[in-house]
């Protein structure tokens, strides 16, 4: 008969097999844990992601639409969802002319068919490139020459590869760059100068296709992008644009980023809370199933004692025990997590209504990590009273008790 | 027999979910404006016949006791769990915006789908394949056993 010595691991294994029941609970548990865990911190930072690059990339202090328009406006922006609105070009001028009014320019907005490019409508936005201050600065990061007719640079959500052509009304435009993603709306968008909007908007035309008001490029554009002046008072430069133009909105981009900041803001209050509070069930929760099992299985260890297990033996069994159920469920629970956050993340972006942007590889990596190693330490921390007390038990006593 | 339930309940879910799916939990975009179906219809389309063809291998495997009938019917899952996969990628396709609910969506979730049933078919194969092992070295046991007591009636 072959005489094998049983080491911390076949006890550990053994334990595990005759007690699969509990065993699959606590793993089940440490899976949600650490579902929970990972889900709630990329979610909270790919909302950070989003905040952070739709202030960088608004670019104007102050964005004037038409009074009725604001609502599609933001949906251009946050969600990316095609409108096009106009009024008169003229304002352009008004604007200019304003006091505290550093830089300012237009932008003339069109939507494109459906299944044409990319199956959906998309947002094509036509900048002025002598005054623009908001686009320009995006495109250079990504392509180096002047934005010819014929011409386009696209959103990064935009299904073309640079250099390749994109139809639009039915005629051919070649891609000169794809722009960094945002999670903005604006990924979704492409980006013309004025010439070649207005052949879009003429090929439109040909084809049947009539925007609001029969507006053309020409004589009405879709939004005035302001950049104030820094030593202005800002109330005062707003009364006036107010003053000057009738009908319109005003929209501050500060107001339009401390509102959607507000509502992330909810958002990862709510899931902070609800993290933390799975954290403190899953310990108490692990905490009381190791004092019961400790509690149990006395004698079990006090037999082990006598056969000639140390003390140090004994505590090992029930942290390695400990370990193995907790990093199992943080593994299993990191997969299951990283299985809906990455396939759904425009999905979940989409139903959030906000900038979404998941983090870089390295961050979800550190994350992960971060995840991994706290689910992993719960467990034995959570055991580690039981350990102690059945390593100092008394083991002539134990197995007298009850007699 | 728990490794014959389990796993074909699991695939019958599976099947089910990827022939139904695309057409109710996770739809696919609906017609155009003028009446016309995108890529994406015809992706649910074929993938409500292969959805049904595995959760039908998945019933075979529940009357299967035979470890190696199961692991040919295994195979024919995994193969039509690929093909899963590579309709929505490869084969017809879905829409190309990306936030068409084809797109950001059904694509995924088909994606999961397909990718969960071949691990565990694999797995599953794996185990089968350590059981026939195991029945083949107690079937050659037991015919040397027979022959060896043959011999004595000689």
């Amino acid at each position: 008969m072959q005489n094998s010595r049983m080491g911390i691991p076949q006890i550990v294994l053994l334990n595990i097999k005759n007690s699969f029941a509990r065993v699959l609970g606590l793993v089940i548990l440490m899976a949600l844990l650490s579902a929970v865990l990972f889900t709630g911190a990329v979610l909270s930072q790919s909302l950070n992601n989003g905040l952070r690059n739709m202030k960088d990339r608004l670019g104007a202090d102050i964005m004037i639409v038409p009074v009725e328009n604001e609502g599609d406006f933001e949906a251009v922006l946050l969600k990316g969802e095609p409108s096009c609105f106009y009024f008169g070009k003229s304002l352009e001028q008004k604007v200019a002319g304003i006091e505290g009014v550093e830089l300012s320019s237009s932008q003339f907005f069109l939507t494109s068919l459906d299944a044409e490019c990319c199956d959906a409508r998309v947002q094509l936005i036509g900048f002025d490139p002598s005054t623009d201050f908001s686009v320009q600065p995006w495109i250079s990061k990504v392509y180096d020459g002047d934005l010819t007719k014929g011409a386009v640079i696209i959103g990064n959500e935009i299904n073309v590869e640079s250099g390749e052509n994109i139809k639009l009304f039915g005629t051919e435009y070649k891609v000169a760059a794809k722009l960094d993603a945002t999670g903005t709306g604006l990924d979704q968008a492409v980006y013309a100068t004025m010439d070649t909007i207005n052949s879009m908007y003429l090929d439109a035309i040909d084809k049947g296709q009539r925007f609001l008001e029969d507006a053309d490029p020409e004589n009405s554009i879709s939004t005035i992008l302001v950049r104030a002046d820094e030593n202005y008072d800002r109330k005062k430069l707003i009364r006036a644009i107010r003053k000057e133009l009738g009908g319109v909105k005003i929209i501050e981009s500060q107001n339009m980023i401390t509102g959607t900041a507000a509502n992330m803001k909810s958002i990862a209050s709510f899931m902070l809370i609800f993290a933390s509070l799975f954290l403190i069930t899953s310990v108490v929760t692990l905490f009381l199933v190791f004092s019961l099992m400790a509690n149990e299985r006395k004698k079990e260890f006090a037999i082990l004692r006598t056969l000639g297990a140390t003390r140090k033996k004994l505590a090992g069994i029930i942290l390695s025990e400990s370990v193995v159920i907790s990093a199992a469920g943080g593994v299993i629970g990191a997969v299951i997590a990283m299985l809906i956050i990455f396939p759904f993340n425009v999905y979940i972006g989409d139903r959030l209504g906000m900038p979404y942007l998941l983090p870089s590889f390295w961050k979800i990596l550190w994350i992960l990590f971060i995840d991994l190693l706290v689910s992993t330490l719960i467990g034995p921390l959570s055991a580690a009273l039981s350990a102690v007390k059945i390593s100092k038990a008394e083991t002539y006593l134990t197995m007298r008790e009850g007699e | 027999m728990k490794n014959r339930i389990a796993s074909g309940v699991i695939f019958i879910i599976l099947g089910l979910l990827i022939a139904i799916g695309p057409q109710t939990i996770f739809a696919v975009c609906g017609p155009m404006e003028n009446g016309k179906f995108m890529k994406c219809h015809w992706t649910a389309q074929a993938e409500l016949g292969i959805g049904f063809v595995i959760a039908f291998l998945a019933v075979l495997i529940l009357f299967f006791a035979s470890s190696q009938i199961r692991i040919g019917l295994h195979f024919g899952i995994i193969a039509a769990l690929v093909a899963t996969v590579f309709i929505p990628t490869k084969l017809i396709g879905v829409c190309g915006g990306e936030h068409m609910q084809c797109n950001a969506l059904t694509k995924p979730a088909l994606l999961v789908l397909g990718a969960i049933g071949i691990v565990f078919g694999i797995a599953n194969v794996a185990y089968l394949l350590t059981g026939v092992k195991k029945e083949q070295i107690s079937y050659a046991k037991q015919s040397h056993g027979d022959t060896t007591n043959s011999s004595f009636e000689y």
